[in-house]
């Protein structure tokens, strides 16, 4: 009696151990799947479990680089650069995202030159670079130091010490708050895309009957400006604006 | 006509007499110059009018010829020239009748005026181009002028056209660099074509890329009054090179005819498709006769059949270039130091496209480093494009001891052979001297560390690996950000409202110890020992309730008398009972203070009380200053 009592224990412990371990190793699945099919190069089907994925981590900046070098082994540069530039904005320090994306953008097609100078095109990408949370943060904290200084200022305790910091800290949160309001804008005010078609006709109005204005390839990235029913009006860095079907971007 | 004498008055001399019409512009000018220039102008009309008369009646009327011995077909030049001091109305020579004999191809005039030692002579050219229709001796009768009732003429002059000899009187007949003569137009015998259009090419079959020579050629016959200007066809599929030209024309005969060549284009032709290549029609404007207006003629079109190029045998990296070449190499010495630079020229010659060979293949080594530095052309365009295109290498050795210099490769298509060739440089060797310096410097500026890796192949970055729990947030969805921005609100606001509270109560602090003045009494009187001496104990009662008094009224109440005191509460509109017994409180323990006998324990605590009870009572009181006293003020 007890011989079988220790076995059904014995089972049910095996079972659970089983299952847990069935459990893990079904939850660290997919992302190795994904992997090993990429070292063999199926990428679509690790395209798709990454994009599987997306469902659950949605804001998650390696999948997003992962899912990019995917695009880009399937020579979708558009796809690609939209994927890298996802990544980047979660994790703009990233060497290897930063590295990727470089590459994709050496093989576009199309040469967006910035038309408004090397200084601001040198100031975005410093900007880009800096993460929207450490700004925040260092806003706060720089702008905490300076509320505090202020309430000592007010309370009465206004010794040298305190004059100095207070316009000390006055000047870092003025510039700290203007960088970050830019990189406020940047990143939810400013609406870009990345050309996903091979070959893109920009016309001149939303109308597949008005004028080609100029052609865009795979991997250009634009500015949205406007949407009129399956229409998009975009801008260019070198100033060319005109409008393409939004079948033939993806939003960043 | 009327003899005018005009008296200008005492002192002058009288004006010469005159000869004018009555009414005459003499007689409106006002001025004395513009009187002699009438007069002037009179006289010279009358001398011009007389010698009008004299000159009409000479002039000379004569005839000539350039040669007087020519070829059928040929022209010369027949001019008749008037000559005399006043040839202005003579009209225009009558030619003689030379039908059957000549034709007039062209004519043209020109004039002279000369004044020698008062002489005046001129003499006016009628040139006529004339062109012998058939052989034979021929009398070319006098042209005739009448003028004024009078007939000149010229004296008859006699020609001989003879028959033109066959292939004869050609000269300077252009050869290409083949030594064959170039092809001729090929004319019906029955075309008397004076001016053409020649377009030819010196081949009707070639290889995609071969080269072939264009040439746009006009001849002529006859004379033309204006320069040519052309118009060359549209050379679709083809990349051009200029080739040399003739600036002088030569004589050419074309079944019997003599003919002047003009070159006008000269193209090498590199077709780049493979098929039909079509040059369409050049065109030519040109003038014979201002009176004709400008004509146009156009060539035939040319048409060449291209093949492309066979893909056997074709090598794996093909230079695309076709034609006929030559490799050779030289060095600058046959013996250098270790990692110092030697020059290496790589002459490629002969016949094609030379402009459109970048560089030459060559093998490397890690015994070597080799850098194209430049390349030179020396082309010679002249029928075709040929000549030397020169690489220079730098050749820098990284090893010592004797080394063979890389072999430079160049392969080709020949269209002779119909097959393709790989040409390369002979052997050299050269002699590498050790090297002092070290194995990563150089003396050759720019040169690369020896211990460079040299990159294969770029890519992009692999995978990371991805935890599907970590999602990203932002910042302002962290309830700790909210919590410290929050605090700093509250932190912020708090000194806030402690600034202005000061700003605002600084003004008005009388109100403030006035609301504050029974509590300030009230813990000072529990502060109080009642062990004290009397005069400490009761000393201290007044101050209290002076202190009270101070508070409420806004006003100090310290140092001033009794009366002064009762006059400041009344001023203040204390009631009278309450300024009575405050006033009484305050005398008893002025009293109390400085009494002989020492009060019980329970007396004093009872003043505490009283006191206590005073100030209870006028706690409620607001004190109002009067408002006349306010006026007064």
């Amino acid at each position: 009696m007890n011989a079988k009592k220790d076995r059904a224990i014995f089972r049910g412990v095996l079972i659970v151990f089983g299952l847990l371990l069935f459990t893990r190793y079904s939850y660290a699945n997919p992302m190795a799947e994904a992997e090993s099919f990429y070292k063999t190069g199926n990428y679509p089907k690790a395209l798709k479990l990454y994009e599987q994925a997306m469902a659950d981590a949605p804001q998650n900046a390696a999948l997003f680089y992962n899912t990019a070098n995917t695009y880009y082994k399937m020579n979708e540069l558009g796809r690609a650069i939209c994927f890298y530039r996802k990544a980047a904005r979660l994790a703009p320090m990233d060497a290897d995202i930063q590295y990727n994306l470089k590459r994709a953008r050496l093989k576009t097609m199309d040469n967006t030159a910035n038309a408004k100078g090397r200084l601001f095109e040198y100031g975005m990408r410093y900007l880009d670079r800096i993460s929207y949370n450490a700004l925040l943060w260092s806003a706060l904290i720089v702008g905490t130091g300076f509320v505090m200084t202020v309430c000592l200022l007010l309370i009465g305790r206004r010794g040298e010490l305190i004059r100095n910091l207070f316009f000390v800290l006055l000047v870092l949160t003025l510039i700290i708050s203007c960088v970050f309001v830019v990189k406020h804008y940047d990143t939810f005010m400013v609406k870009e895309g990345v050309i996903i078609a091979k070959r893109v006709e920009v016309r001149s109005g939303p109308d597949m009957t008005l004028s080609t204005l100029f052609l865009l390839h795979d991997g250009t990235e634009v500015r949205i400006e406007d949407t009129v029913s399956q229409w998009a009006k975009i801008e260019l860095k070198n100033g060319l604006s005109g409008w393409i079907k939004a079948d033939c971007f993806w939003k960043i | 006509m009327t003899i005018v004498r005009k008296c200008c008055g005492a002192g002058r001399r009288p004006a010469p007499a005159r000869v004018a019409p009555e009414g005459s512009a003499y007689d409106k000018c006002p001025t004395r110059l513009g009187r002699y220039f009438i007069e002037i102008l009179t006289i010279a009309l009358f001398v011009g009018v007389a010698a009008n008369s004299a000159f009409g009646a000479a002039f000379t009327l004569s005839a000539r010829v350039d040669r007087d011995r020519v070829f059928l077909q040929d022209t010369f030049t027949y001019e008749v020239i008037i000559s005399g001091e006043d040839i202005a109305n003579v009209p225009n020579p009558e030619l003689p009748d030379m039908r059957g004999k000549f034709n007039v191809i062209g004519s043209s005039e020109s004039t002279a005026f000369s004044w020698v030692n008062g002489n005046v002579s001129s003499s006016r050219v009628r040139r006529y181009s004339l062109m012998p229709v058939q052989t034979g001796k021929f009398i070319l009768g006098p042209s005739k002028v009448t003028f004024q009732g009078q007939v000149m003429q010229t004296e008859a002059i006699t020609i001989v056209v003879e028959a033109s000899s066959v292939g004869g009187g050609v000269k300077n007949q252009p050869m290409n660099k083949a030594g064959s003569a170039a092809p001729a137009p090929v004319l019906a015998n029955n075309e008397n074509n004076a001016l053409f259009l020649y377009a030819h090419a010196n081949k009707k079959v070639a290889y995609v890329g071969e080269q072939i020579a264009y040439s746009l050629q006009f001849y002529r016959r006859v004379r033309i009054y204006s320069d040519v200007s052309y118009q060359l066809a549209d050379f679709k599929g083809c990349w051009l090179e200029s080739l040399a030209m003739r600036n002088e024309p030569v004589v050419q005969n074309i079944n019997g005819m003599q003919y002047y060549v003009f070159d006008l284009a000269k193209r090498a032709v590199f077709p780049v498709d493979a098929g039909t290549l079509r040059i369409g029609e050049a065109k030519a404007a040109f003038i014979i006769n201002p009176f004709q207006g400008q004509q146009v003629i156009q060539s035939e079109p040319v048409v060449i059949k291209v093949k492309p190029l066979p893909e056997e045998g074709k090598p794996a990296r093909f230079s695309g270039c076709v034609g006929t070449f030559s490799l050779s190499a030289s060095v600058a010495s046959k013996s250098v130091d270790q990692n110092a630079p030697l020059s290496v020229k790589v002459v490629l010659s002969g016949q094609g496209n030379l402009r459109s060979v970048s560089d030459l293949c060559f093998s490397e080594s890690p015994d070597y480093k080799i850098y194209k530095s430049k390349a030179v052309d020396r082309l010679d365009n002249n029928g075709i494009i040929s000549g030397t295109r020169e690489f220079e290498y730098v050749f820098i050795p990284k090893v010592s001891g004797t080394i063979t210099l890389p072999v430079f490769s160049f392969n080709f298509f020949s269209p002779e052979a119909k097959q393709y060739k790989t040409i390369q440089t002979s052997l050299i060797s050269i002699e590498v001297r050790p090297s002092l310096q070290s194995e990563t410097t150089a003396s050759f500026t720019g040169q690369k560390a020896a211990s460079d890796i040299e990159i294969l192949r770029q890519e992009i970055h692999y995978l990371k690996p991805v935890d599907l729990k970590r999602n990203y947030r932002y910042a302002f969805q962290n309830p700790v950000l909210l919590v410290v921005f929050g605090l700093d609100f509250l932190a912020l606001m708090s000194a806030m409202g402690f600034f202005l509270k000061q700003r605002f109560f600084k003004s008005d602090a009388v109100a403030v110890r006035r609301q504050q003045a029974y509590d300030v009494a009230i813990k000072s009187l529990r502060e109080l020992s009642f062990d004290e001496k009397d005069t400490a104990l009761f000393s201290k009662l007044q101050t209290i309730l002076l202190e009270f008094f101070s508070h409420k009224l806004g006003v100090s109440c310290m140092g001033l008398t009794r009366d002064e005191l009762r006059q400041q509460l009344v001023l203040y509109q204390m009631p009278d009972a309450a300024n009575d017994h405050g006033m009484n409180l305050l005398e008893k323990l002025a009293f109390m203070a400085y009494a002989p006998s020492r009060a019980g324990d329970s007396d004093r605590r009872e003043w505490g009380r009283q006191i206590q009870a005073y100030l209870m009572t006028l706690k409620p009181w607001k004190p109002v200053r009067r408002k006349d006293e306010r006026k007064k003020r």
